[in-house]
């Protein structure tokens, strides 16, 4: 699985075709819903990627949104504790998503 | 037609929005749906996945969320606009009052100095006729008087 994992995440980064980063975006989502313990040994790479497909074409831009929402699931029961592996990157997401949000709207 | 996942609300799971991705491409192939329809649900799905880190939000992330909450207000304010076409209004006031409302059941007592813009806010959207926000915005308010009584029987208690 983490061998699949880096090549979806290399794919998603450097693939020239919009559908196939579509494609691979929501496959880490499906990942991530499906297979969460294989998520977290690479919580760091898979939030990069697919923080910086936020930017990218709406379609696309969607499935990383969605594949996001499956990562922050995985750490849902852990809102009550001081910390999580999520604080880390907490500010970054939320400003990347809220400018994710704007993208088209001039607020 | 408009895909049902466009719609922000509560009970709306990604799932749903992910086995729609193909029939949405289908659909813009065969032009039932435009590119501003993308861009809408891009929107939705930014918000819900906003939604879903607050309520995941551990106690070292609420200072954060503390901050952001004058500007989803910010935003809410800006909502009524004239720039903002009707769809889009009733899109962003939907988004922003879910978006608040997670805030408020997170913050708790902190979420205190925001409640009087936040009813002010909720005041103007009830002014508007449009059901889809009203739905949302009854619901920011039935959290918003929970809070209020309970910070009220606190000092009663006191």
């Amino acid at each position: 699985m983490n061998d699949a994992i880096a090549t979806f995440v290399e794919q998603l980064s450097t693939d020239p075709s919009e559908p196939v980063r579509d494609t691979t975006a929501w496959t880490l989502g499906r990942i991530a819903e499906l297979h969460p313990d294989s998520i977290k040994p690479v919580l760091h790479v898979v939030i990069n990627v697919l923080g910086q497909s936020l930017s990218q074409p709406p379609k696309v831009a969607n499935s990383a949104t969605w594949a996001l929402h499956n990562v922050i699931l995985i750490f849902a029961e852990e809102a009550d504790e001081k910390t999580s592996p999520l604080s880390k990157y907490f500010f970054d997401l939320f400003t990347a998503l809220l400018a994710t949000a704007d993208r088209y709207v001039c607020v | 037609m408009r895909p049902w996942a466009f719609r922000v609300d509560r009970s709306l799971h990604f799932t749903a929005i992910s086995h729609t991705t193909t029939a949405t491409t289908l659909c813009i192939a065969a032009g039932f749906i435009s590119d501003d329809d993308d861009d809408n649900l891009l929107r939705s799905a930014a918000y819900e996945t906003i939604g879903e880190l607050i309520n995941a939000a551990p106690v070292d992330c609420r200072p954060c969320i503390d901050a952001f909450v004058p500007k989803f207000l910010e935003r809410l304010q800006a909502t009524f606009s004239p720039d903002f076409d009707k769809e889009q209004q009733n899109q962003l006031q939907t988004a922003l009052c879910c978006t608040l409302e997670n805030s408020l059941n997170v913050l708790g007592a902190e979420y205190r100095p925001y409640i009087n813009p936040t009813i002010q806010l909720l005041f103007s959207i009830f002014q508007s006729k449009t059901n889809t926000v009203h739905e949302e915005a009854l619901s920011l308010f039935g959290a918003l008087i929970q809070r209020m009584l309970l910070c009220a029987s606190k000092h009663a208690r006191k």
